[in-house]
């Protein structure tokens, strides 16, 4: 019903109706019908049509009435005083009709804008509630407020022209433009104080200076009233963004924090570590070197033994530092991973830990040939680790097994001993906790803890078990294996 | 083993770890001679004509590698590199360039001593005229290229046997992974470790008494093989 050609046709035909009808139906209509069929016309024109439309197709009515209906006919001549008054009556009525609907109308309309934009307000709320990741935040706003609006969006930053951008969004908003709104917390465009003959609204998420974004929107047809309610919906927006902001920044700190608290609980053992066999190794040195002449050669012997046991314990100790330290840098893709051999893996470790005429006994619950896929070198430092706590709590007489089995779908290497098995309320999730009340116990939460870590590299499970007749068990689970028992090998 | 005194030029330049090599390769039957930079080992290595090598890697005028591979162009004198560099990478690469061996420190004298006689040996086995090695029950005859056990010979497929002969040929010497690969297979299957791991352990199910600990096919976590030598 936009056209303004097919309104005025619509009306006029409107009338020409009427007044052939009155025309035809003279008699049994009678003067007060006929113009109640115009009046029914005026009605309809004043609330479907335009403002002018409806005075015009009045006006319209009022003459053809006059020049059909009242006499003498056929002319625009009006006789009698009752005419005029009904003619005039009508005419005063229909405007007066014409003018409250339009009145009634522009009320209804503002009513649905405010009710459609309540109703959008919500709906983005709701979607902005929902969001977690600042990007998707961003990125739903963009796309709702663009199809709310009918018109292309981006959202931009000072560092970043454009974070993200709707679907049919294709300008390239000026950086300089973009940098200012957010350095001055003032937005720009039109009905704005600034930069009103602008195609765009730039307008900032923070109203002081900042470094938050801030939103763009192109211009619309129905511009001006648009404006405070695009900013009503930028400050949500901003909200939920500065939420999300202030809680990454949380949960960053609190990181931080834990990192640090491992750290210090790593240091601690560490130092222990370090100190304990130096101590020895200097102490028995210096007593060589100072007071040999009084020593008797059993006692020296005792001194060099002592020296030489300390500092295999220190090299221990100082592997394991520089194995923290290499990798606290390694990523999983920096990791050597290949097919590798456990058995081969395993049997490095026993010629080593026989040389040092450790109790140590292999036992693999598997026939085939088997391949995991693997850094070799790590799975080794974390077996040897295990190896170390295990012989740590170890009686003497009895041997350390290692195992190779399969559990599930997974392939289970396994240290297992005859200890005390872990103490109670020791859990995987707190091994960096009981790192730091391990200092009487040797090296044993640092070395879980690095167990732990490239257990997690290689996206396998760790696992702990206490052990029937006493002790525990801890197998390495590796999703990423294969038999190669039937392999035709080139 | 030779009637002479093996000279071993020593490049060191800690002091400390000097001393104690000094002393230990003396008490090993060795006679040492000491350097601590590159520049004085060079002239020490024309004018003594030393047997083997023990060299460290951080030195003051320049890193160990370059002499490794000044030294190659003209001897294939046994050469050990000592270093403090954990990674593996850094062990191949000192292989790659030539070296024989590799110890990390710290290193346990017993192991240095060992490792020197294993290198001086094989260079004693790359002149022997009837090439054969023979090592407990093992023997491995090169000339003829046929590996037996306990006097018998065993029957090996034609990889199994190119994989024994290449290692016995190398003796005594990490031989790297891509280098076997390249050696048996073709330079085409140099990434194709786990050819090696299965032939490893069909090899090591035929000679050894017991595979998971072998006597005679030694791992090198992530560097390679050696074949045992004593």
């Amino acid at each position: 019903m936009r056209h303004i050609i097919f309104q005025l046709t619509l009306s006029i035909a409107l009338v020409a109706l009427v007044t052939t009808l009155g025309y035809y139906f003279d008699r049994s209509l009678g003067m007060t019908g006929i113009v109640m069929m115009h009046l029914a016309v005026s009605v309809f024109s004043a609330y479907y049509l335009r403002f002018r439309v409806a005075v015009l197709t009045s006006l319209v009515s009022v003459a053809a009435i006059n020049y059909f209906q009242t006499a003498p006919r056929y002319t625009f001549q009006v006789s009698d005083f009752d005419s005029w008054v009904a003619l005039t009556t009508f005419l005063l009525v229909s405007i007066v009709i014409a003018s409250l609907v339009r009145k009634l109308r522009n009320q209804t309309a503002q009513a649905n804008l405010a009710s459609g934009r309540a109703a959008f307000s919500k709906q983005l709320a709701e979607h902005l509630a929902a969001e977690e990741d600042v990007l998707n935040l961003l990125q739903t706003s963009v796309d709702l407020i663009a199809e709310h609006f009918d018109q292309p969006v981006a959202i931009a930053s000072i560092s970043v022209p454009i974070l993200c951008r709707s679907d049919d969004c294709e300008f390239a908003p000026e950086s300089d433009a973009t940098r200012w709104v957010i350095e001055h917390g003032r937005a720009i465009g039109p009905g704005t104080t600034n930069w009103q003959a602008s195609t765009f609204w730039i307008i900032p998420f923070e109203k002081m200076p900042s470094d938050s974004p801030a939103l763009i929107l192109e211009v619309g047809a129905n511009a001006n009233e648009a404006l405070e309610y695009l900013r009503g919906l930028v400050d949500q927006v901003s909200i939920a963004y500065l939420r999300l902001k202030s809680r990454e920044q949380v949960r960053l700190a609190e990181l931080h924090v834990h990192d640090q608290t491992v750290r210090n609980a790593l240091l601690s053992s560490l130092s222990h570590d370090m100190r304990t066999p130096l101590t020895a190794i200097l102490g028995a040195a210096t007593t060589l070197v100072t007071q040999k002449p009084e020593l008797s050669e059993s006692e020296q012997e005792r001194l060099l033994n002592a020296i030489s046991a300390e500092a295999g314990y220190m090299r221990q100790a100082t592997e394991n530092i520089l194995a923290m330290a290499r990798l606290s840098h390694v990523s999983e893709s920096s990791l050597a991973l290949d097919w590798q051999s456990p058995e081969e893996i395993v049997g490095t470790l026993l010629a080593r830990y026989r040389q040092r005429e450790s109790a140590i006994e292999f036992r693999p619950q598997m026939h085939a040939e088997v391949l995991i896929f693997a850094d070799a070198v790590m799975i080794s430092q974390a077996l040897a680790n295990l190896l170390d706590n295990a012989f740590s709590v170890q009686p003497d007489y009895i041997p350390v097994e290692i195992g190779i089995a399969q559990a599930n779908t997974d392939l289970a290497i396994s240290i297992s001993d005859r200890g005390p098995g872990f103490p109670a309320g020791w859990s995987l999730e707190n091994i960096e906790k009981f790192a730091r009340n391990a200092s009487s116990s040797k090296g044993l939460g640092l070395g879980l803890a690095i167990v732990k870590t490239i257990v997690d590299l290689h996206q396998a499970t760790l696992k702990v078990q206490p052990r029937p007749g006493g002790g525990s068990t801890v197998s390495i689970l590796l999703s990423k294996w294969k038999a190669v028992d039937g392999l035709s090998a080139k | 083993m030779d009637s002479r005194q093996n000279k071993i030029l020593v490049v060191e330049d800690d002091r400390q770890i000097s001393v104690f090599l000094q002393a230990s390769l003396r008490a090993g039957g060795f006679q040492p001679i000491l350097t601590s930079n590159m520049a004085a080992a060079t002239q020490q290595f024309v004018m003594q004509k030393p047997d083997l090598v023990i060299l460290d890697l951080g030195l003051p005028d320049g890193d160990g590698i370059d002499f490794i591979r000044c030294i190659r162009g003209r001897s294939d004198i046994p050469v050990i590199v000592l270093s403090a560099r954990q990674s593996e990478t850094e062990k191949v690469n000192c292989l790659d360039q030539g070296a024989d061996d590799y110890l990390a420190k710290p290193f346990g004298v017993q192991e240095l001593l060992a490792r020197a006689r294993v290198a001086l040996r094989r260079l004693d086995m790359m002149t022997l005229r009837d090439r054969i090695y023979q090592l407990e029950q093992l023997c491995i005859d090169l000339a003829a290229g046929t590996v037996s056990m306990h006097g018998k010979r065993l029957h090996l497929s034609p990889i199994e046997q190119k994989l024994m002969l290449y290692l016995a040929q190398h003796a005594g010497r990490v031989a790297r992974h891509r280098e076997l690969l390249s050696a048996v297979w073709g330079a085409d299957f140099i990434d194709e470790t786990h050819y090696l791991r299965i032939h490893m352990a069909r090899l090591r199910a035929k000679i050894e008494t017991n595979p998971a600990e072998p006597r005679y096919l030694l791992t090198e976590l992530g560097i390679g093989y050696r074949l045992a030598t004593d």
